[in-house]
C-alpha cells in the first residue's frame, strides 16, 4: 500500500514537472527541474521504506542475528543526501546564468538566439550574422588597448 | 598487486590537489599567481598523464586492476575499477589535458584566464573518475562532478551568447542526469546493489521488463549526453561560444564519456540486448552520422562545423557498440574493438582540429566561412595551415592517417556482419566529411592572404601551435602503427566483453540480500 503512495507521488510530481519544464518562462523551467530532482529523491527514498518506523541503524548490536528486517536500509539516505547536494548546485547555477542573462538584457543585449528558435515569431534579417560567437575576441581586443599606454608609461 | 591497485586513486586525487592548491594560490588577481596556477596546471596534467601510462602499461597485460577504497569489499565500499579500456581512455584523456594546458597557455590572454586552469583540472577529475568508477552511483557522481566543472567552463566570460548556450547546456544535461539517477534508483530498488560486477551477476535474474526499462532510460541518459540522434541538439548550440581551448577539451572529452559509459553498462549489464536492440543502435548510429554531417554543411563558421562533426562522428562509435553482437567471419568483439579505436583516433584528431579552428580565427579575428572573412591562411599561416590540413585529412580518413584504419576497421565489421545499409551510410558520410573538410580548406585557408578583422595575436603562436603537432604526429602514429593500437584495442573489447572476469576480478560478496528474489510475484 505505501509503495503504491510512493509510486502515485512520484507519478505526480514527474508529470508536474515534465509540465513546467515544457514551459517558455525561465522561472518555471527551473521550479520544473526542481520538481523534478525531487521526484527521483522520492524514488530513491521509496526504496528503503518496507518497513516503517524503524531506524536505518542496528540498535542492539549484540542481539542482532542477520535478519535485515529489524532495521531499515541506510544507503538510499545517503545516496538521496548526495543527489540533493548535487542538484541543489546545479539548479544555484542556472539561476546565477539565468540572472546574468536577466541583467544582460536589461542594459540591452539580447540573449535570445532567433536564428535557432524554431518558434521565433519573425525571421530574422541577420539570418547570417553570427558575430556574437566572436564575443570573447572583443575582451582581448579591449585588454590589448589597455595594454598600449601601460607599455609607454 | 595491491601496491599497484592503489595507484587507481591518482588519477582522480592528482587533478582534485593541483586544482584545490591552484585556486588556494589565486586568491588576488595578479599575473604572478595567474603564472603559478598555469604551472601547477602544467605539473597536475604531466604527472596525471605519468600515471595514465603507468595503469596503460599494467592493463594491457590483460589483467585487471581494482582498489577498495578504505578496505570496504564490494560491494559495500567505493569500488576503482581499471581494464585496459578504461586505461586507454584515461591515457587519452591526460594527453588531450596536457595537450590543453599548453594550448590554453598559448591562446588565453593570462587575465582572462582566471581559474581556467583549476576548473580543467575538476574537469579532468570527474572525466578520471567517471572511467574509474565500479559502481552506478559514483558514476553518477563522477559524471556530475565534470559537468559542474564543463557548466562553469562553458560560461567563463559571461558574454550573451555563451549564457545563452549555457542555459540549453545546463538544462538539458541536468535531466540527462536525473534520468540516470533515476534508473539507479530503481536498480537500487529492484536489485539490492549498485555495484557494476554484483548487477552483472544479478540482472540476469530480473525479469525481462525490468531490464528493458531500465536499459532504456541508461540509454536516453547516456545517449544525450554522446550527443546520440535525436538528443544531441544541446551540443551545436553551446559548443562554439567559449574560447577555443574550453571547446578543443570538450569536443575531445565530454561526449566520449557517454559513449565510454554506454560501451561499459550495455555489454556488461544487459549483453542480450545488445542482439535485440540492433536495428535500434544501428540506426540511432547512422541518423546520429547524417545529422551531423548534414548539420556541418549548413554553418558557416569553422568552429560550429568542426562542433556537428563531433555528432557525426560518435555516431560511428554507437555503430561500433551495435555491430558487438552480430559476426561471421571476424573474432567476436571486432566490432566493438573497432570501436574503441575509433574512440582513440576521433579524440586525438577532433582536438587538433579544435584547437587549429581556434588559433585560426585568433589569427584571423573571425571564424566565419564568408568571402571576405576568414581566408588566406595557407599564406599567412603556413605552419597551421599544414597542421589543419593533416587534421582534417584525418578526420575525412584518407590513408595513412589514423581516421582511414578506424574507418576500415568499422567496415570491415559492419560488411563481415551483413548489415549492408550502415556500411553505406557510413561510407556516404565519410565522403561528406571529406567535402565539408574541403570546403573549410577552401574557404578559410587557400587563396589569398587577407587583413584581419580584428588586430590580434595569439599570445604565444609556437606554444599554440606545439599541441596541435603533438596530436597530429599522433594520429599519423597511430595510423602507421596501427597494427599494434589495434591489439590494445582488441585487447579491450576482450576484456569488456569478459563479464565473468569482470565479476571474478571485483569478487563482490555474494551474502548480500536482495529486496526482489527470483520467481517471486510483486
Amino acid at each position: 500500500m505505501i509503495a503504491l503512495v510512493f509510486a502515485g507521488l512520484v507519478a505526480v510530481l514527474m508529470a508536474s514537472a515534465t509540465y513546467l519544464i515544457l514551459q517558455r518562462h525561465a522561472v518555471r523551467m527551473v521550479l520544473g527541474l526542481g520538481l523534478f530532482t525531487h521526484a527521483v529523491n522520492l524514488l530513491l527514498f521509496g526504496t528503503s521504506v518496507s518497513h516503517r518506523g524503524l531506524p536505518p541503524i542496528i540498535a542492539d548490536k549484540a542481539a542482532f542475528n542477520g535478519d535485515i528486517s529489524q532495521f531499515v536500509d541506510p544507503l538510499p539516505q545517503a545516496l538521496i543526501l548526495t543527489a540533493i547536494v548535487i542538484s541543489f548546485g546545479i539548479v544555484a547555477f542556472l539561476i546565477a546564468l539565468l540572472h546574468r542573462r536577466n541583467s544582460l538584457e536589461a542594459i540591452g543585449e539580447s540573449c535570445t538566439d532567433r536564428r535557432n528558435d524554431p518558434f521565433a515569431k519573425q525571421a530574422p534579417a541577420t539570418l547570417e550574422r553570427e558575430e556574437e560567437d566572436y564575443e570573447w575576441l572583443e575582451d582581448v581586443v579591449l585588454l590589448k588597448q589597455l595594454d598600449k599606454p601601460k607599455g609607454r608609461r | 598487486m595491491d601496491f599497484y591497485a592503489n595507484w587507481l586513486a591518482a588519477p582522480i586525487l592528482v587533478p582534485l590537489v593541483f586544482a584545490a592548491s591552484a585556486l588556494l594560490v589565486a586568491r588576488r588577481v595578479t599575473l604572478r599567481q595567474i603564472r603559478v596556477q598555469r604551472s601547477l596546471a602544467l605539473v597536475a596534467s604531466l604527472l596525471n598523464l605519468a600515471v595514465a601510462l603507468l595503469l596503460l602499461y599494467h592493463t594491457l597485460q590483460g589483467q585487471r586492476m581494482v582498489l577498495y577504497a578504505g578496505a570496504w569489499q564490494a560491494p559495500f565500499g567505493i569500488t576503482l575499477v581499471a581494464d585496459a579500456f578504461s586505461a586507454i581512455m584515461l591515457a587519452l584523456t591526460a594527453l588531450l589535458g596536457v595537450a590543453v594546458v599548453l594550448y590554453a597557455m598559448g591562446t588565453l590572454d593570462q587575465r582572462q584566464g582566471l581559474n581556467f586552469y583549476p576548473l580543467l583540472l575538476f574537469l579532468l577529475m570527474g572525466v578520471n573518475g567517471a572511467f574509474l568508477a565500479g559502481d552506478l552511483f559514483n558514476l553518477y557522481v563522477f559524471f556530475e562532478v565534470l559537468l559542474m566543472a564543463s557548466f562553469v567552463l562553458l560560461s567563463l566570460g559571461g558574454r550573451p551568447s555563451q549564457v545563452n548556450g549555457g542555459l540549453r547546456y545546463v538544462v538539458l544535461n541536468l535531466i540527462a542526469s536525473t534520468l540516470f539517477l533515476t534508473a539507479a534508483g530503481v536498480v537500487y530498488g529492484t536489485l539490492g546493489t549498485l555495484n557494476l560486477a554484483q548487477l552483472a551477476e544479478r540482472m540476469a535474474l530480473a525479469p525481462q521488463s525490468l531490464r528493458i526499462v531500465l536499459a532504456g532510460i541508461l540509454l536516453l541518459a547516456f545517449g544525450s549526453k554522446a550527443g546520440l540522434f535525436p538528443l544531441f541538439f544541446w551540443l551545436p548550440a553551446s559548443y562554439h561560444t567559449p574560447h577555443p581551448a574550453v571547446t578543443a577539451i570538450f569536443g575531445g572529452l565530454l561526449t566520449k564519456v557517454g559513449i565510454y559509459a554506454l560501451f561499459r553498462i550495455f555489454p556488461l549489464l544487459f549483453p542480450e540486448l545488445l542482439s535485440s536492440w540492433q536495428p535500434l543502435l544501428l540506426t540511432v548510429a547512422a541518423l546520429t552520422m547524417l545529422t551531423g554531417v548534414f548539420g556541418a554543411m549548413a554553418v558557416t563558421t569553422i568552429r560550429r562545423v568542426l562542433s556537428f562533426h563531433v555528432i557525426s562522428q560518435v555516431g560511428y562509435m554507437v555503430m561500433g557498440l551495435g555491430l558487438v553482437a552480430s559476426g561471421n567471419q571476424l573474432a567476436l568483439g571486432f566490432g566493438l574493438a573497432a570501436g574503441i579505436f575509433y574512440i582513440i583516433h576521433h579524440m586525438i584528431v577532433k582536438t587538433a582540429l579544435l584547437m587549429a579552428g581556434g588559433a585560426a580565427e585568433l589569427t584571423m579575428g573571425t571564424g566565419r566561412l564568408e568571402p571576405g572573412y576568414l581566408g588566406g591562411l595557407a599564406k599567412r599561416a603556413p605552419a597551421l595551415a599544414v597542421l589543419f590540413f593533416v587534421a582534417a585529412f584525418s578526420l575525412a580518413g584518407i590513408p595513412p592517417s589514423s581516421g582511414f584504419v578506424s574507418k576500415l576497421g568499422l567496415l570491415q565489421a559492419a560488411l563481415d556482419a551483413g548489415q549492408w545499409p550502415i556500411a553505406g551510410v557510413s561510407l556516404v558520410v565519410s565522403l561528406l566529411t571529406l567535402m565539408s573538410m574541403l570546403r573549410l580548406w577552401q574557404k578559410g585557408f587557400a587563396g589569398p592572404a587577407k587583413s584581419d578583422t580584428f588586430p590580434l595575436r595569439t599570445p604565444q603562436p609556437r606554444l599554440t601551435l606545439a599541441p596541435i603537432a603533438l596530436l597530429v604526429l599522433a594520429s599519423l602514429a597511430i595510423g602507421i602503427f596501427s597494427a599494434p593500437v589495434f591489439g590494445w584495442a582488441q585487447t579491450a573489447a576482450a576484456q569488456v566483453l569478459d563479464r565473468e572476469g569482470y565479476i571474478r576480478a571485483v569478487a563482490p560478496r555474494a551474502d548480500i540480500p536482495r529486496l526482489w528474489a527470483p520467481g517471486e510475484e510483486h
